[in-house]
């Protein structure tokens, strides 16, 4: 919500003076103060947490710093309605009046807030008894005693969403000089204002994939679960009913027609070579185990991967890496990347050696997985997202760790051998 | 020796009906019930008097608490667990349990009823993948999760 830009120091307001003695220059003793308003503005632009506090504490440093009468922020609420929001000091016309509104017919529409939102630029008055712009707003400025005003729209992204209002006792005390540093510091407050814009906009996207992390994850995990489910209740059930039967027949066999031995043995082992990589499959799909630390369920994982195998492994864990606090969907991810890796080495590296390094730190979690084997294929780069057929198992992994926020390389050692490492953020 | 009594548990109807068939071709079983879960099933046993249990793992009341209830019986059937699941830390949860035995599906072979003859005769047959590991950690002979090195670097 706001009003078109059209600012520029040229557009400065420059007050149409009436018929009265033009207004003596600012004295350097106010010039001064202006500038150390100026300072402590900036200050708590630079210090402010939000929005609210921003304005807030702008309006309390012009009053008890700058020695204005008055300080008021109107915003324009999602409505368009004008919304005091911050304000501080004896109050202004704006303020003891009726509700500002921008309709420039509307005599409520006449003050220098209003005009300042409105037209999204300045407004000024060195001397509210004798300028002509200020005559319509002249008789609520007496009455509060207001001799002076500035109004200084505050933007987001160059469109007005609010006003600075600054009231004083005194004429003159907003001439070219003084204004001019405070138009300096809207744009300051502006700034701020655009950098909240910012950093709420970075936080609704993180909050945002959080939560697409999180419901990527459960669905990954329910998909992963009902497979399991599948291959458990039907494909290996079947099969190991065939294997059973095979068994069955075998022993009849033995007596009756021993020659048919050596087949059946063939198409036995063919099942059970089927139905164990079913089995291992079932492993692999298991969901990691909830509450377990991270030593304890790489421990795991690894021991399932490589047991039964001629491959030693090592589990390094550098820092504390169970202190760090992993969303759930974030260890779910890693967990399932360390799961894939190490069964990509078991199927591809032939390695006797693993050892795995794992890292904690303040942004998230650093994994390394490092073997002996028989290194990359040479026409593989290790660099290319999807390193081609046969290696899918790596495409997935830098897929996971990419959705996580992460990222995921591979190295081929000197020495031979490969390094996987990846990095997941704790969000 | 008689036909041993046996109980057959297990949720899929084709494997349940192929451990019927082989038990019952060889003519040194007599499969007194078949069940499709685990619901219900000490007092089958009890009342079947069966001897000697073939439970699935994963199916509704199976595995190991259906393990337990059978061996708390006043007289306690054989169990021997069938599974696909062949993970170490569900053997040993039944081992645990009082399964005399641990056998995958899909590599039972033509011993597999030899397997259960043992087993009614006191053996332990633990057939599956990492069967010393899941044993191990059964008789708590190693904590149930102990890396192998880890290192822990300031």
């Amino acid at each position: 919500m706001g009003h078109s830009a059209d600012s520029s120091l040229n557009a400065f307001f420059i007050p149409e003076w009436g018929h009265s003695p033009p207004p003596p220059a600012t004295s350097w003793e106010e010039l001064s103060r202006a500038y150390l308003t100026l300072a402590q503005l900036n200050q708590a632009v630079v210090r402010a947490v939000d929005v609210p506090s921003l304005y807030s504490e702008t309006c309390r440093i012009a009053v008890r710093q700058g020695g204005y009468a008055a300080a008021m922020v109107a915003a324009l609420d999602p409505d368009g309605q004008v919304v005091v929001v911050a304000r501080e000091g004896r109050l202004g016309p704006d303020l003891t009046g009726p509700p500002i509104v921008l309709d420039p017919d509307d005599p409520r529409g006449l003050g220098p807030t209003a005009v300042a939102l409105r037209e999204n630029k300045p407004c000024f008055s060195s001397d509210s008894l004798y300028d002509e712009a200020a005559a319509r707003w002249r008789e609520s400025a007496a009455r509060d005693g207001v001799r002076a005003y500035a109004a200084m729209p505050l933007r987001r992204h160059g469109l007005a969403v609010a006003a600075l209002t600054l009231y004083s006792e005194h004429q003159s005390v907003f001439d070219r000089g003084v204004g001019e540093l405070f138009e300096q510091v809207a744009e300051n407050v502006s700034c701020a204002i655009d950098g909240f814009a910012a950093d709420a906009r970075l936080e609704q996207e993180t909050a945002q994939r959080r939560d697409l992390v999180r419901r990527l994850v459960t669905a990954q995990e329910t998909e992963r679960a009902r497979i399991a489910a599948d291959i458990h209740d039907d494909s290996v059930q079947s099969l190991a009913a065939v294997e059973l039967r095979l068994g069955q027949l075998r022993r009849r066999m033995g007596d009756s027609a021993p020659d048919l031995i050596p087949m059946i043995d063939q198409v036995t082992h063919t099942v059970q070579v089927a139905t164990a990589g079913l089995r291992n499959l079932l492993v692999e799909l298991e969901p990691d185990a909830e509450g377990e630390d991270w030593s304890a369920a790489m421990t795991i994982a690894a021991r399932q991967v490589f047991e039964g195998l001629p491959v030693t492994w090592s589990l390094r864990s550098r820092e504390d890496v169970d202190v760090v606090a992993l969303a759930a969907p974030q260890r779910v991810l890693a967990m399932r990347i360390v799961k894939e890796a190490l069964v990509d080495v078991r199927k591809h590296a032939g390695a006797t050696h693993v050892d795995i390094d794992v890292v904690g730190k303040e942004a998230g979690v650093e994994v390394s997985i490092t073997d002996d084997g028989v290194g990359l294929p040479p026409n593989v780069d290790p660099d290319t997202p999807s390193p081609g057929p046969g290696h899918r198992g790596i495409t997935t992994v830098r897929d996971r760790a990419s959705a996580a926020g992460g990222w995921c390389r591979l190295e081929r050692l000197p020495t031979g051998g490969t390094r996987l490492r990846f990095f997941v953020p704790a969000l | 020796m008689g036909k041993i009594r046996t109980a057959v548990a297990d949720d899929d109807d084709e494997m349940r009906s192929a451990i019927i068939d082989v038990l019952e071709s060889t003519g040194q079983f007599e499969v007194v019930c078949a069940l499709a879960a685990g619901t219900g099933l000490p007092e089958v046993v009890v009342d079947t008097g069966a001897q000697l249990v073939i439970l699935d793992v994963r199916m509704p009341d199976g595995g190991a608490e259906a393990t337990r209830r059978l061996r708390a019986l006043a007289s306690p059937p054989v169990v021997v667990a069938v599974s696909a699941q062949t993970d170490v830390a569900t053997v040993s949860d039944l081992l645990r349990a009082g399964a005399s035995a641990y056998l995958a599906k899909g590599d039972l072979g033509d011993h597999f009823v030899d397997d259960l003859v043992r087993c009614v005769r006191g053996q332990v047959v633990v057939a599956v993948p990492h069967a010393l590991d899941a044993l191990r950690q059964a008789l708590g002979v190693t904590p149930a999760f102990q890396p192998m090195d880890v290192a822990l670097q300031g």
